[in-house]
């Protein structure tokens, strides 16, 4: 699946005033509807996204994957797996749940959705940010390199299994296990874990962090004050970091 | 290497068979994808699962061109041999920098313009992996097996880590430790939704065979339920379970019957053995299987690269164009040298197997041997 960029920028022609787009999955194949979307021309400047709208979502698999394109998507309805896996730009508003590991592999743009997510959400992301306004399943942020996960109501199990990077704020609830064999990675809680995987641990909130967090709810349109979230790192970084010798002997493991 | 199926011979057509011709490509296989389309294996060997980690990262990318000009599928992801910022030679990257400014043209235009035919390990927890591994990838290998590194452990090293992510040395990703190793797909609920990961591979790759790979402990159990997701091949992975071989043979064996049985008696069945000679590999072929993997015979020629480039002090001393360009031509001449005797023997063994019946293919003087696989008692 080969990207070609840039729609009418592409076969040369300058593109015209931002026009909103309209297709609809009820129409079109997959792969139809990609090819129409890399397709659609670039806004001239960078102020305003070109506006596409997608209509007809039903909860079909793998849509709308590895879309390389710097636009704005707007999805209305329900979505099934791996929807936006690998995605690199766009930034995707999505009315309705989606199935398991939606923003799969995905290294950047945005993607919100606006309901509830399955499982593996978000799972070895390497960027962007990818925010549930629901609750997410089991594995959320499975892999993660990178990148930030937002998920306002509450997660299943094993979040952040096998993390290396990135950061995911829970706004509810997690599940068992929560941070297991992750590294690298901060979670932000501000309800209760069923518990924390071993070699995890609760950890201060420090100012820096506060404010950091308050920007990051802001950008995620997340309501919340960040002094009521709880920072959850692995134990050997807290150690690390309280060493002040994080970034001379890093091994958190 | 070991001879672990010599007690199996090879045998000729019988004496009274009339004198005929053989098609000159009779290793070639069809592999069909779920969407009906055919992609063709020109090789019966692949190289499953490199330690490119264990190299630097320019001799990994010669080293993959080396084995890939000698028509050998190999096994890897763009992370593994170029920095983010370039592109693979082996991956179709074009003129290597480490040839730009030298005048080897023998070496220059010997430089492939196109990707080698490659498989794309997609193990459960992706490191390394980028959306750009996708194209033009000729086999997509869905591993659910969980990943034991040389120590025994089930993870990955901190090398392998570094390598998938482009950590500078000081600032590791891990904080410098071992990464637990995954065992199923975080974003796969159950086996039997394997099968909607495996469309969504074919999306994201729509000219590669999907594979699925698993360590074949509980054969009886597993391979009918990934059968009924329907890849479009299936890989034993069987280096790691030290098998005797008649354990092996049997495996391969029963795996073709099962697969025979479920009505796929034209999917593809590759075998990673482990340790094998060439006349083994084919035997393998004559048991059922389609394709198998020669990585202990690459990992001899890294062994032996390596002992080599240590006594190169004196290339080492040069400037690190010159030394990338020794290496790529080095690598290119010793994988030839080493590997070329095993795979025509393969390909020979392979061209004359057609010559005999199936059934007639293998025998053995060996009673139990011959008991156990059901092949022709000798003597």
């Amino acid at each position: 699946m080969s990207t070609q960029r840039g729609g009418a920028q592409a076969t040369g022609g300058p593109p015209s005033a931002v026009v909103p787009q309209e297709f609809s999955m009820a129409t079109m194949t997959l792969a139809q509807l990609r090819d129409a979307i890399h397709a659609v021309p670039f806004a001239e400047g960078d102020e305003e996204l070109t506006l596409v709208n997608i209509t007809g979502a039903d909860g079909q698999h793998s849509a709308m994957m590895r879309i390389e394109h710097a636009l704005r998507m707007n999805v209305d309805g329900p979505l099934g797996d791996y929807a936006f896996a690998y995605n690199a730009a766009p930034d995707v508003r999505v009315t309705g749940a989606v199935g398991h590991g939606v923003g799969e592999g995905m290294s950047g743009g945005a993607i919100r959705v606006r309901g509830d997510a399955g499982h593996g959400a978000g799972a070895a992301m390497t960027g962007g940010t990818l925010a549930i306004y629901g609750s997410a399943g089991h594995r959320c942020g499975a892999g993660m390199r990178g990148g930030g996960i937002f998920v306002r109501g509450d997660v299943g199990d094993e979040a952040a299994v096998g993390a290396l990077g990135g950061m995911i704020v829970i706004g509810g609830d997690a599940g068992q296990c929560l941070g297991d064999a992750m590294n690298n990675v901060t979670v932000f809680i501000r309800g209760r874990a069923k518990s924390l995987a071993e070699g995890v641990t609760e950890a201060p909130l420090r100012k820096r962090e506060q404010l950091r967090l308050g920007l990051l709810l802001i950008n995620a349109s997340i309501r919340g004050d960040a002094n009521e979230f709880r920072r959850i790192v692995p134990s050997a970084m807290l150690i690390a970091e309280e060493a002040q010798r994080g970034e001379v002997t890093p091994n958190w493991r | 290497m070991t001879d672990r199926l010599a007690p199996l011979l090879f045998l000729p057509p019988p004496i009274n068979t009339p004198w005929t011709g053989v098609a000159d490509q009779a290793l070639q296989m069809q592999v069909s994808r779920a969407d009906g389309s055919a992609k063709t294996v020109t090789s019966p060997l692949f190289w499953h699962d490199p330690n490119w980690c264990e190299m630097p990262i320019e001799q990994a990318d010669s080293l993959a061109v080396a084995v890939g000009r000698l028509n050998t599928l190999v096994t890897a992801m763009r992370s593994e041999l170029a920095p983010p910022d370039r592109c693979p030679v082996f991956h179709g990257g074009g003129v290597d920098v480490s040839t730009e400014d030298s005048k080897d043209e023998e070496l220059n235009d010997s430089l492939p313009q196109e990707p080698f035919p490659r498989i794309v390990p997609y193990r459960p927890e992706r490191y390394g992996l980028t959306a750009s591994d996708f194209d033009h990838a000729a086999v997509i290998d869905l591993r659910l097996a969980i990943a034991r590194d040389r120590s025994g452990r089930f993870a990955f090293s901190p090398n392998q880590i570094r390598r998938w992510e482009a950590t500078p040395s000081g600032e590791p990703l891990a904080g410098g430790g071992w990464v637990p190793a995954a065992t199923f797909p975080p974003d796969v609920i159950s086996i039997k939704h394997v099968q909607r990961k495996l469309e969504q591979l074919r999306i994201l790759s729509p000219a590669a065979a999907v594979f699925v790979s698993f360590e074949p402990y509980r054969l009886d159990e597993d391979l009918p339920r990934l059968l009924a997701t329907n890849p479009d091949g299936i890989i034993l992975l069987m280096s790691k379970m030290q098998l005797d071989g008649l354990s092996l043979a049997k495996l391969v064996q029963h795996a073709r019957q099962e697969m025979n049985h479920a009505g796929r008696p034209d999917m593809p069945l590759w075998i990673v053995p482990g340790d094998v000679k060439a006349d083994d590999v084919v035997k393998l072929i004559a048991l059922g299987a389609s394709a198998v993997a020669i990585d202990t015979w690459c990992e001899a020629v890294i062994e032996e690269a390596e002992q080599a480039t240590s006594g190169h002090d004196g290339y080492q001393a040069a400037t690190a164009t010159q030394t990338k360009a020794i290496d790529s031509k080095y690598l290119r001449e010793l994988a030839e040298y080493r590997l070329r005797p095993l795979i025509d023997r393969v390909l020979g063994l392979g061209f004359s197997l057609s010559r005999v019946t199936k059934a007639e293919r293998l025998g053995s003087f060996d009673s139990t041997w011959a008991a156990e696989l059901g092949v022709k008692q000798l003597g």
